[in-house]
């Protein structure tokens, strides 16, 4: 019946078909209202008509005030030059992308920046599918407390999140007391200023973005089919793999790219957990413009990154596209 | 020995009875219908035998095996779901092979099974399409080919044509039923719609609150329902109060002879509107309220000493009365059921 809907409704398809775009603007917050797809299954009059894009206007508005301005301004900024004795020079040149793409310092940094987003894309994906999986499972009073629950780490500010992590990854902290008392580890596991410890903290407040996602095309999954698939003699794990999981990957794909979005710019997590000398893109782009006073050089960090994210985020989608193409019609 | 038994069938949910003490006999390759109004227990019934729910207490024999010892992956049911349950993933030929592959068939026979089943159907020039793209009957054909191609022991339809349009559900009814004498394979059809259970079933089992109302050939079940619920579920009829004497049963002033066992009493009987015809002596007399013309028929309203009767009578020329005259209706005896007065109610 949903399939039906989505026939007669152009704007339904569309909201369907791009979960990916979605979940940018998801990223972004700021873009604003944008207009609403019309519900009802109402033909759109093939008249051209000023008043959709009029009732848009505010939320282009708010879109291009505070996103594309700034935004065109850090791309300005990131080709000026700077000096310590002369400060910012109104020139325009690439030398602080060359000088970027060059130094095997800032390869280094935006290689491990994309390696644990890439780690915490991929812990998101392996822990939260299952997790959403066997929410949906869930009967009626434990499915909303296991939700809350998991939707838990949104609720709590940054700050406090990271600084309890730094707590219980310590050397002394709960979760290496508890190793030792296990006798699984002979000696306090270094977590702390460690890409692990990053990985761990960032994957427990992105996980809910992923359980989401999930959720979201589980609820378009016929429960039948899997009783289908059960009835022609399908044992129960290959009902997940052969049915399941392929008409979930919609959802895995869009939880991914929030997930992997949001870790590769993530700065107070990677800031508190790895401290100053593990050093990500974004606390990078932070320490150029705030203790070095590099702004441009900060500037083209951050233009670098935001491109990087996109191409990789872009590449990935095409790829899992091609390869399911049927789930995503 | 019967091909399935359903022996005291039960599923007990938290707070209420799905399905009560549930006991049916299926010979093999019948075609039977479980038919009732939504919430009688005939879905629960039949994903009991197919494994999806199980049952509080009873059993189900199926070919002299014990059923409910088998998990739904190893029972060899075809199941057709009343929202076809495609995979939209999968290719129309790759749904209908997925059975096949489950059982380890090899690549050539598979192939030819899935072409013989899709052919079966009348879709053997969609195999590459996906059952997205496709229409409603067509979805519907791909999910009885998939279902059929594992050669099932048993087919179970649940609503399978309830999601299709009039035109197409007529087209699906006959198709069904075409296959089934195909391959005679023995079926259990689930549904809420009268018209569909008379039409395809050799007998149509009568559900209301769990329990099995009557257990009848479609004719039989529509000529001599066993109670008022059976009787108005299959169409239109008229429920007259009476009492029973041994042999007869009196309405009003008139006496009608009782076949069958009645026991004395307080009664009712039965007449379907069409069944009932205006005769010169021997009936119950009365004046026509109202009459309508509906095109191939006229509908009267007829108010009697027993009560308001409705009849039909055909268009077809004969000289009928009018409105406010003076009447008198009478039918065949065997055209009339009679049940004790606490099964009308």
């Amino acid at each position: 019946m949903k399939g039906k809907m989505t026939v007669t409704s152009p704007a339904h398809v569309a909201s369907n078909k791009t979960t990916v775009v979605g979940a940018e603007q998801a990223k972004g917050g700021t873009r604003g209202a944008k207009p609403s797809p019309a519900s009802p299954p109402i033909r759109p009059s093939r008249q051209w008509s000023w008043i959709p894009y009029l009732l848009s206007l505010p939320g282009i508005a708010v879109c291009a005030a505070f996103l594309l301005v700034p935004l065109a301004a850090t791309a300005l900024l990131s080709l000026n030059s700077f000096s310590f004795y002369g400060g910012i020079a109104d020139v325009w040149k690439l030398d602080n992308y060359i000088d970027t793409l060059t130094d095997s310092y800032f390869h280094e940094i935006f290689l491990r920046t994309f390696r644990i987003a890439a780690l915490v894309t991929l812990s998101c994906a392996a822990l939260g599918t299952p997790q959403a999986y066997i929410l949906r499972r869930m009967g009626a009073p434990w499915r909303s407390l296991c939700l809350l629950i998991v939707l838990g780490p949104l609720l709590i500010s940054v700050v406090s999140r990271t600084l309890g992590w730094a707590l219980l990854l310590g050397p002394t902290g709960l979760v290496n007391q508890g190793l030792l008392a296990l006798g699984l580890v002979s000696q306090p596991v270094e977590f702390m200023y460690t890409e692990t410890g990053v990985v761990i903290a960032l994957v427990h407040v992105l996980v809910p973005f992923m359980v989401l996602s999930v959720w979201a095309s589980l609820q378009r999954l016929d429960p039948q089919v899997e009783n289908a698939a059960l009835s022609l003699g399908a044992s129960p794990t290959t009902v997940l793999r052969r049915i399941v999981f392929p008409q979930i990957m919609p959802g895995i794909l869009s939880g991914s790219i929030i997930v992997f979005a949001l870790a590769a710019s993530a700065f107070a997590t990677p800031a508190i957990i790895g401290g100053r000398r593990l050093k990500v893109a974004a606390t990078l782009t932070y320490d150029e413009f705030l203790n070095t006073l590099n702004w441009p050089l900060g500037a083209a960090v951050a233009m670098l990154l935001l491109v990087a994210n996109i191409v990789i985020i872009v590449g990935c989608n095409r790829l899992v596209e091609r390869r399911y193409k049927q789930v995503f019609e | 020995m019967p091909y399935l038994i359903l022996d005291q069938l039960t599923k007990r949910f938290a707070s209420w009875t799905a399905v009560d003490a549930l006991s049916l006999t299926v010979e093999k390759g019948e075609l039977i219908s479980l038919l009732g109004p939504s919430g009688c227990g005939k879905t629960t019934t039949l994903q009991m035998i197919a494994g999806f729910l199980d049952p509080t207490v009873g059993r189900i024999v199926l070919d002299g095996q014990d059923l409910l010892a088998r998990k739904p992956n190893k029972r060899g049911l075809g199941v057709v779901f009343q929202s076809y349950a495609l995979f939209p993933h999968m290719t129309v030929a790759e749904n209908v092979a997925f059975g096949l592959e489950m059982r380890g068939t090899n690549r050539a026979d598979r192939d030819r099974m899935v072409a013989d089943a899709l052919r079966l159907v009348g879709l053997e020039q969609h195999g590459d399409r996906h059952p997205r793209r496709m229409s409603g009957g067509q979805q519907q054909r791909v999910a009885l080919a998939r279902a059929l191609v594992i050669r099932p022991n048993l087919l179970l339809l649940d609503e399978p044509l309830s999601n299709l349009d009039a035109k197409m559900r007529e087209e699906m009814q006959i198709e069904l039923r075409r296959i089934q004498r195909v391959i005679g394979t023995t079926m259990i059809l689930v549904t809420h719609d009268q018209s569909e259970a008379m039409a395809l079933s050799d007998r149509v089992v009568v559900m209301n609150k769990g329990r099995i109302q009557q257990v009848a050939s479609p004719q039989d079940a529509y000529d001599r329902p066993a109670n008022a619920f059976v009787a108005n579920f299959l169409g239109r009829t008229n429920l007259l109060p009476g009492t029973v004497y041994g042999a007869s049963i009196a309405v009003a002033d008139t006496h009608w002879p009782v076949s069958g066992e009645v026991p004395p009493g307080p009664g009712a009987l039965a007449v379907r509107p069409e069944k009932i015809g205006f005769v010169d002596v021997g009936g119950l007399s009365g004046t026509v309220m109202a009459r309508v013309f509906q095109g191939t028929q006229w509908l009267f309203e007829v108010e009697t000493a027993a009560g308001r009767l409705m009849v039909i009578r055909q268009h077809d020329g004969s000289i009928l009365p009018k409105e406010s005259e003076r009447v008198m209706v009478g039918w065949r005896p065997e055209d009339m059921a009679v049940m004790p007065a606490r099964e009308a109610a």
